[in-house]
């Protein structure tokens, strides 16, 4: 249970044991709470007051299934709020089992000089000078690194886009093969980076000291069940293996909930052909992968190998969240330009949804017609490169908007939203405009609880019990983040028994017991720091509103506006 | 009794379930005028298969919904997001 403290200003790392305030915590509970203490509020995102802070979920590193989420922190330079977004890959394991509980950057290099920082099979950091590397896209930048370091190790880092300091770049890590194509994408967590002088993180894959066990007998059987009930889950075990999260793209297309065309229409025509049924076949087509494993310890395998008609490489994985951005979100349904589209953001270290909107954005503001994918490929390029317009579109959706004096832009605390539009699931309409995150579907993804055949109980397009549903949804994902959990491993919380053995798991390696009541304060203990850190930063309650398009604009094929009040919106966080 | 066609498209891996799907094209399934939703999953042999929702010409229906010719159906599995 270490914590390695890198300080950029003096060039410095210092290690010390977890403080025991923060005993039990991994992943975004313990980034939230250590931002709230350690970062002023009001201090510049971009300046050397904020932290940059990587933790692996507390059950990272362990043998339990798909827990290897690494949580990312920091003051937000896009949101302006607190920060936290996750992504896996395989480092939340290289770190944990190293038995490093964070990684802590602090204070800021000079313009101009890069580092890198190297951690050994011995646990220990070092600072290294990265300037031959500066300004490399992260496909060539792994590549380079694992030559010299070795191919046993992971690489994190950011592309150009990350050392422009623009507010929508990403962090990148690489995935089980090595590539860096999985993103902390939201927040422009990749600027904060950049603004330290860090370009890279690079851990050795060799570590064998995690955190002791208090039970691990407990623990191993608890695992055991667990897994079994992952692959036993129909999504879990099958729909995702076959068709990834890509497999979303029909049902909520079907439901008119699927943002298109800059969120003026709630359903893609050109829908079936980006759905998760073509992309599947078209790979299988081509000789590509689908179920592929992307992240360490996981048994889902949802990723894939998206191919070109030769069969050559074009990108992993190919997400639905992408898929919508660059799809029906600028009216694009080619798939292959997705794919490039897709690749672009990897290698230029830019979150997905974030470009993907900003390029709607200004498609509706006519800049280029909607369905133009030459033209969106272009403008992504174009930010890659750093031109005046690109420094536009890096600055996010709302900078576009502002750019071309348009007001349609789908942005909650200056965040994107992703791809469920609040007016057909009134549900995410309360996720979105209250989350600290800002715009944000992990954070309370409620779309199950809106569509009875889901199992929701509640009427989507009606406000009432959709506070409720996003409050306890909200609650239980802090959780979720804090313990390193996979989004889609939650099929095990749900079978029946599945939720005790992941108490007991938890209890076994924190040597006391730890119940439901706990699991409930755990994600409370999060909000809570997350919505001080906020306030202190200048955010009132109106900053938990939507824009004025969700309230007034109808939307097709249901023309529903969001009813959810403000009143509503402020009793979310009644706790 | 007369009868009404159908064109049935199939989501997820219900592929797999239904032996003649035509992943191209999907299915253009014959039933009795006055038939429903339920007596199309029996045909498809997906009654007892555990389904997220279905959609007839693009609404989404709940029940025991009735079809009628040249009606369009989705079926659609369960999903969680994120």
């Amino acid at each position: 249970m270490k914590v390695i403290r890198v300080d950029m200003t003096t060039k410095t790392i210092a290690e010390e044991a977890l403080p025991a305030e923060y005993a039990g915590l991994g992943g975004r509970g313990l980034t939230s709470t250590l931002i709230n203490v350690e970062v002023p509020a009001t201090c510049d995102p971009l300046g050397p007051e904020n932290r940059l802070i990587f933790a692996p979920g507390y059950l990272s590193g362990t043998t339990l299934i798909n827990t290897s989420r690494l949580s990312v922190g920091a003051k937000s330079p896009l949101t302006g709020g607190i920060k936290e977004s996750n992504v896996g890959g395989t480092v939340a394991a290289d770190l944990a089992r190293l038995g490093i509980t964070a990684v802590v950057v602090e204070g800021q290099a000079p313009a101009g000089e890069c580092y890198l920082l190297k951690i050994d099979a011995a646990a220990k950091a070092q600072l290294i000078d990265a300037a031959a590397y500066k300004g490399m896209r992260t496909y060539g930048l792994v590549k380079e690194l694992k030559a010299v370091y070795g191919e046993k190790n992971s690489v994190t880092c950011i592309g150009p886009a990350g050392e422009f300091q623009m507010a929508i770049a990403s962090i990148q890590t690489s995935d089980f093969d090595g590539r860096p194509c999985r993103a902390a994408g939201r927040g422009g967590l990749g600027a904060v980076m950049g603004s330290k002088g860090l370009k890279a993180l690079v851990v050795d894959q060799g570590g064998k000291n995690p955190d002791t066990l208090v039970d691990p007998e407990a623990f191993k059987a608890s695992a055991k069940a667990y897994a079994q009930a992952v692959k036993a889950d129909q999504f879990s075990g099958e729909i995702l293996p076959e068709l990834g999260t890509a497999a979303l793209v029909g049902p909520i297309n079907e439901a008119g909930a699927l943002p298109t065309c800059n969120a003026t229409q709630g359903q893609f025509a050109g829908a079936d052909k980006i759905s998760g049924e073509t992309l599947a076949s078209t790979i299988k087509a081509r000789g590509g992968k689908t179920t592929h494993k992307g992240c360490a310890n996981c048994i889902i395998n949802c990723s894939n190998e998206y191919v070109d008609q030769d069969g050559g490489y074009v990108t992993s994985s190919l997400e639905y969240e992408t898929i919508w951005s660059m799809g029906a979100m600028i009216g694009n349904d080619e798939l292959d330009a997705i794919a490039r589209l897709d690749f672009l953001c990897d290698d230029i270290g830019l979150d997905t949804i974030s470009t993907g909107v900003a390029i709607g954005v200004a498609m509706d503001a006519g800049y280029r017609p909607f369905g133009d994918a030459p033209s969106a490929i272009a403008m992504v390029a174009e930010i890659g490169r750093g031109t005046e317009f690109g420094k536009v579109l890096g600055s996010g959706p709302a900078a576009v908007g502002k750019h071309f004096n348009h007001q349609r832009v789908p942005v909650m605390k200056n965040q994107s939203m992703a791809a469920y539009d609040p007016r057909a699931l009134q549900g995410m309409a309360v996720t979105y405009a209250t989350s600290p995150m800002g715009g944000d579907h992990t954070a309370g993804w409620v779309v199950d609880k809106n569509l009875e055949a889901f199992g929701g109980t509640l009427d989507r397009f009606s406000a009432e019990g959709q506070v409720e549903a996003s409050r306890d949804t909200q609650i239980h994902m802090a959780a979720v983040d804090t313990m390193g959990l996979c989004d889609f491993a939650q099929s095990g919380l749900a079978a029946k028994g599945g939720f005790d053995h992941f108490l007991t798991m938890i209890s076994a390696k924190l040597g006391q017991p730890f119940t439901k009541a706990d699991w409930r304060g755990l994600g409370r203990r999060v909000l809570t720091a997350e919505r001080d850190f906020n306030r202190r930063a200048g955010f009132t309650r109106e900053d938990d509103r939507l824009p004025k398009m969700f309230y007034t604009e109808p939307l097709p094929p249901h023309n529903k506006v969001v009813v959810v009040s403000a009143e509503q919106m402020d009793q979310t966080f009644d706790f | 009794m007369g009868e009404i066609l159908v064109r049935v498209t199939l989501y997820g891996t219900l592929h797999k379930r239904v032996a003649a799907y035509d992943a191209e094209n999907g299915l253009m399934i014959v039933l009795r005028e006055g038939d429903g939703v339920q007596a199309l999953l029996a045909r498809l042999g997906l009654g007892q298969v555990r389904l997220g929702f279905i959609s007839v010409d693009g609404r989404l229906v709940t029940g025991d919904a009735p079809l009628h010719d040249g009606a369009r159906v989705r079926i659609f599995q369960p999903i969680f997001g994120g």
